[in-house]
């Protein structure tokens, strides 16, 4: 029962995105079609899985001091390893979120996982805060895709470097630019946080009283 | 004391030994893939940007002298293209002029006889929606058949390319890194 809450704490709880707001930059920087957002999220996922695991299983052997080190060191071994997975099988998605892969080193989603979970607690609960953690981040990146996506080209769900245009749902002409360009990256983030706040707010409200 | 420095330092020194292993065994199966992947997009790109040429072959010579003058400052690698019975059958260029929101790198195919076969857009960071229009077909093709030793200019200075509405930047951008592909292949005896 444990192992099932530490998986959904990342999914709404302790949403990466919404609730704890890190990985922002990346979150701005790729979120502009539901392939990135999906594939960045994906990625990230399993470096978080996999240094989550790695740090849980080292635990007790690196010492407190060194800790933060120690986690980088793996932290940035994963990620190089997706980095070089996703270059050489999924070359097109790896060339659209270019630096963003390497990035994911500093997204400090990967190190407060490592720092306030996999450093305390035993392998299988820290797999599952990963996977948590990860498709929470993932679900998040995908949200605030769809809608800079649907409201900055009219379409959804364009995959270009697949050589798919995507399903078309008004004109091109009648989109808002903005969208896809930082300003609408923060208008994005900042409507949707503010929904996701007010809905638990309400929730909160009806169970109190 | 110093045995608690020790045993930090050889931790640290284990865990990054232990990453350093497992990266070399992912990049002993992934680095010839990605190397093979990389090869076969540039020559689908140097393809696309001069049809009929069988093999590409890049002249680091040409590109080391054109470098030293200012003009082609900007030319990033230049190949020669052979036809299949190994005739020379071109010139590729790519060349990264300056846009509106940053270089814009393009790949320029020059046919043998000095006509411009092809341009296409491999980077840029235009404004969306407005300069992003140079990368697009409909643009690009307004440089079909231009001939070496031409100055193309846009139309608001004069020439007779049309400029994308309202990228002005961006479309003169364009025709200036094709006029240095131009006088390029000038310099390679096109």
């Amino acid at each position: 029962m444990r192992l099932w809450q530490d998986f959904t704490n990342g999914l709404l709880k302790e949403n990466p995105t919404f609730r704890l707001v890190l990985g922002t930059c990346p979150t701005m920087a790729i979120s502009l079609t539901i392939m990135n957002g999906l594939g960045m999220g994906l990625a990230a996922t399993a470096v978080l899985i996999g240094s989550n695991l790695i740090i849980s299983l080292l635990r007790r052997t690196i010492p407190d001091e060194i800790r933060i080190p120690c986690f980088i060191v793996v932290i940035a071994a994963f990620v190089t390893i997706v980095d070089k997975l996703m270059n050489a099988f999924v070359p097109g998605l790896h060339e659209v979120l270019g630096i963003f892969i390497p990035l994911i080193v500093v997204n400090c989603i990967i190190l407060a996982r490592a720092e306030a979970f996999a450093s305390k607690n035993p392998p299988t609960n820290s797999l599952a805060d990963g996977l948590g953690m990860g498709l929470g981040f993932t679900a998040a990146l995908t949200l605030i895709s769809t809608v800079r996506e649907f409201l900055g080209t009219g379409a959804i769900l364009a995959a270009k470097d697949f050589g798919f245009t995507g399903i078309r749902v008004f004109s091109e002409d009648l989109a808002a630019k903005v969208m896809t360009i930082p300003p609408g990256g923060f208008l994005t983030y900042g409507f949707l946080l503010g929904l996701i706040n007010w809905l638990g707010e309400r929730r909160r409200a009806k169970k109190n009283g | 004391m110093r045995d608690q420095f020790t045993r930090l330092a050889i931790t640290l020194m284990l865990i990054s030994g232990l990453a350093a292993g497992a990266l070399a065994l992912v990049d002993s199966f992934t680095a010839p893939r990605i190397a093979k992947a990389k090869a076969q997009a540039l020559v689908r790109a140097l393809t696309e940007v001069l049809p009929g040429a069988a093999t590409f072959k890049e002249d680091q010579e040409l590109l080391a002298t054109a470098k030293k003058e200012r003009e082609f400052a900007t030319v990033t690698a230049v190949y020669r293209a052979a036809a299949a019975d190994g005739s020379p059958a071109g010139l590729v260029v790519t060349v990264t002029p300056r846009g509106y929101g940053g270089p814009i790198e393009l790949m320029v195919g020059i046919r043998q006889d000095g006509t411009l076969a092809a341009v296409r857009v491999l980077t840029q960071t235009e404004t969306p929606g407005l300069g992003t229009k140079v990368e697009e077909e409909d643009f690009l093709r307004r440089f079909r058949g231009a001939k070496t030793g031409e100055h193309l200019t846009v139309d608001k200075d004069g020439g007779r390319i049309n400029a994308v509405a309202g990228a002005t930047i961006s479309s003169r951008a364009v025709t200036q890194g094709v006029n240095t592909a131009l006088s390029l292949a000038v310099r390679a005896g096109l």
